[in-house]
């Protein structure tokens, strides 16, 4: 895997550029065994999800489309205070206690940025909006954004009463603004290019039961970040490589396709050659 | 597929756009500590933008996620409003070259 690879994600088959969505699916095979209960997304009362059908799968353990902001209030000020209301949530809800980088996220409507391609994807009459992390000073706060949901805690099930999952998958959509500066990137600054740790652009992740009490030093965690690579055949960097976490502080978080940490054995470089 | 902390039997597959990118069953998932929580189960999501705290990049520009869905099997690609999602697992790729 190349940057042929990258350029798949960078446009789409449809021949999209990257001014537009893209959708990602990622299977995380964490463990043997799957647990066979069927379930679904926990229906929101009187707010009806976009993909209603697709969340009614018996193997739907969770859904956010994101469409109704009243969900995920922030109150400014010092404490910054905010939470995620989602059914799905263990009680109903995740508040402040879990939660960090809220000044710097926003649900906004999906008509601010290009046509996804599917199209809007309303909740009935509720219109479509999206997540954003607002790094734009032209336009807000700046910083890391994070909304943290709690799905379970340890010895618990999901809330729609499904066994912890080990192996799962995930799909979400993903937009960046034309821009958008990833760690490294020599957009806004092309002195700071090789600067410390130009690494680490986290887009979802995700964590076992004690993860939100310190999730760097989770006993595992799991999720997509881009990444810095440099392509010695053509002698260039790229600084929003598609990568995949998995482990822990322990075995110093491996990551996939491209690992760099993974030394003498099990290398995976297909991002090289190297 | 996968097993116990440490070994390198686990598996992570990706898809953009309906085309699989990425698959690779070699994968130590479960990091290497031998912990009870290790393994042990999704407990919870974080819908993130972070840059490592000793990057110097300056931010700017936004960064959005939309209509994320957790699941035991495949999930596919929206559909558009109120459908159902193509729950079609796609068709392996075809004419990919390694270079």
């Amino acid at each position: 895997m190349n940057r042929d690879i990258k350029r798949s994600i960078m446009y789409s088959e449809s021949g999209h550029s990257s001014k537009y969505f893209f959708s990602l699916w990622v299977l995380l095979l964490l463990f043997a065994g799957v647990t066979d209960l069927r379930a679904a997304a926990p229906l929101r009362p009187g707010q009806p999800y976009a993909e209603a059908a697709l969340c009614a799968r018996a193997d739907v353990i969770f859904c956010e489309d994101f469409n109704y902001p009243q969900n995920f209030p922030v109150t400014l000020g010092s404490p910054v205070s905010g939470s995620w209301s989602n059914p799905g949530l263990r009680g109903g809800k995740t508040t402040s206690s879990d939660q960090w980088g809220l000044a710097a996220r926003q649900i906004n409507p999906d008509s601010t940025y290009p046509t996804k391609p599917q199209g809007h994807m309303p909740s009935g009459s509720q219109p479509d909006s999206v997540w954003a992390a607002n790094w734009d000073p032209a336009k807000g706060a700046q910083g890391d954004g994070s909304t943290w949901g709690t799905l379970r805690l340890q010895g618990e099930n999901y809330v729609n009463g499904m066994a912890p999952a080990k192996d799962f998958y995930i799909r979400f959509q993903y937009y960046v603004t034309s821009n958008y500066a990833w760690p490294g990137d020599p957009k806004t600054d092309k002195y700071a290019y090789g600067s410390p740790n130009p690494v680490d652009n986290k887009i979802v992740f995700f964590y076992p039961p004690g993860g939100q009490d310190n999730p760097t030093y989770s006993s595992y965690d799991a999720g997509a970040y881009a990444s810095s690579v440099w392509d010695s055949a053509n002698n260039a960097r790229y600084a929003d490589t598609l990568n995949f976490r998995v482990g822990d502080a322990g075995d110093n978080y491996k990551s996939f396709p491209m690992c760099s940490q993974c030394g003498t054995t099990n290398q995976h470089n297909e991002y090289g050659p190297f | 597929m996968a097993s116990g902390a440490g070994v390198a039997n686990g598996t992570i597959e990706a898809w953009v756009d309906g085309v699989k990118i990425y698959s690779a069953s070699d994968l130590p998932t479960c990091g290497g500590s031998p912990t009870s929580e290790v393994c042990g189960g999704l407990g919870s999501v974080d819908i993130v933008a972070y840059h490592n705290g000793a990057d110097t990049t300056s931010w700017n520009g936004q960064q959005v996620i939309d209509n994320l869905v957790i699941a035991t099997s495949y999930i596919g690609p929206p559909a558009g409003g109120g459908g159902s999602g193509d729950t079609t697992p796609p068709a392996a790729p075809q004419n990919l070259r390694k270079r």
